[in-house]
């Protein structure tokens, strides 16, 4: 009997921590919440349009998906931000830069997804709204710092 | 002679190795009036011995059965409950399981939420454009390269500006 009470309770504790991967995400569907998600199909139809000084299309290529996620609500803002301070301190993500300035607050997380996918997490917190983009692919911080500094 | 026969028979009585006809001749014996006076403390002993033989109460079978059925009654809901709390927590673990294989790992995939191409390109160009920016604002303040910095966010804000007017054309 013991056995089996241990099992279960196993089985449930491996369920809830895969049920808990993606926890950001759920903020998708709430209401107040701007989301835009594109994904690699989309991505591979946008031609490689350079801009000036801007180059996106190599970096388009190395893309699995972009999401952004943006609420001006202010009880929201604080869900993620206790979302995204449990990830750090659970290990999920690194933290990789952190940005102050005037009244904006920006971080920046790393999640390795191992076979050289990352995610990169960019959490920026201003005075009139909390704006997080999920960028996931093969690439690496310094594709994305050459996007605007070439 | 007779004395010793039935001595010997009374010993072989209290082995309990007698048989019911010799236990017969004990009995008429010691019921009878020739019994010598040594003997008289052990017939008075055999009497009170063979006198009530305890009836065996008419219902005993009935009685016992009864009792074993009460007993068994008793002892089956605990097995039974048993079982029942098996079954379930085996039949939950088996959901549990096929439910979290049948489940993607990285949970449902999403819908893309941008209508046409040029609407998500857009989209991509601001995200990734604030993101690069964000990156390059951190590792410059490092550098404390002041002009450089002023002048790349100079051009970023006026992409990004464009770019705000793009989507909204887009959209529409």
């Amino acid at each position: 009997m013991k056995k089996i009470v241990l099992l279960f309770i196993v089985t449930l504790c491996s369920v809830y921590s895969f049920g808990q991967e993606s926890s950001l995400e759920k903020f998708a569907d709430m209401d107040g919440v701007k989301s835009v998600y594109i994904s690699k199909a989309m991505l591979s139809l946008m031609p490689g349009l350079e801009v000036q000084g801007v180059d996106i299309g190599s970096t388009a290529t190395k893309l699995d998906n972009i999401q952004i996620l943006s609420t001006e609500k202010s009880d929201i803002r604080e869900k993620m931000s206790k979302e995204v301070k449990t990830l750090v301190n659970k290990g999920k993500v690194e933290e990789l830069m952190r940005v102050k300035e005037d009244d904006e607050n920006v971080f920046i997380y790393m999640k390795d997804l191992g076979e050289k996918k990352s995610e990169f997490i960019l959490f920026n917190d201003d005075k009139d709204e909390l704006t997080v983009i999920i960028i996931t692919g093969t690439l690496t911080l310094n594709d994305i710092q050459k996007i605007v500094n070439d | 002679m007779e004395k010793d026969r039935m001595k010997q028979l009374l010993e072989k009585f209290y082995d309990g190795q007698t048989t019911e006809q010799e236990e017969r001749v004990l009995k008429e014996f010691f019921q009878g009036n020739d019994v010598p006076d040594s003997m008289l403390k052990e017939k008075e002993l055999f009497l009170q011995l063979t006198a009530h033989e305890v009836a065996v109460p008419s219902d005993l079978e009935e009685r016992l059965s009864q009792k074993i059925d009460e007993w068994d009654r008793a002892s089956r809901p605990r097995t039974f409950q048993l079982r029942w709390i098996r079954g379930i927590a085996a039949s939950v673990i088996v959901l549990l399981t096929v439910g979290s294989l049948l489940t993607p790992w990285g949970g449902p995939t999403r819908k893309d939420t941008c209508a046409t191409v040029e609407e998500a390109y857009a989209e991509a160009q601001k995200a990734l454009i604030m993101f690069s920016s964000s990156v390059n604002k951190g590792l410059d303040q490092v550098e404390v390269a002041g002009e450089k910095t002023t002048k790349t966010m100079h051009h970023v804000d006026k992409q990004l500006k464009l770019l705000d007017k793009q989507l909204q054309q887009v959209k529409k």
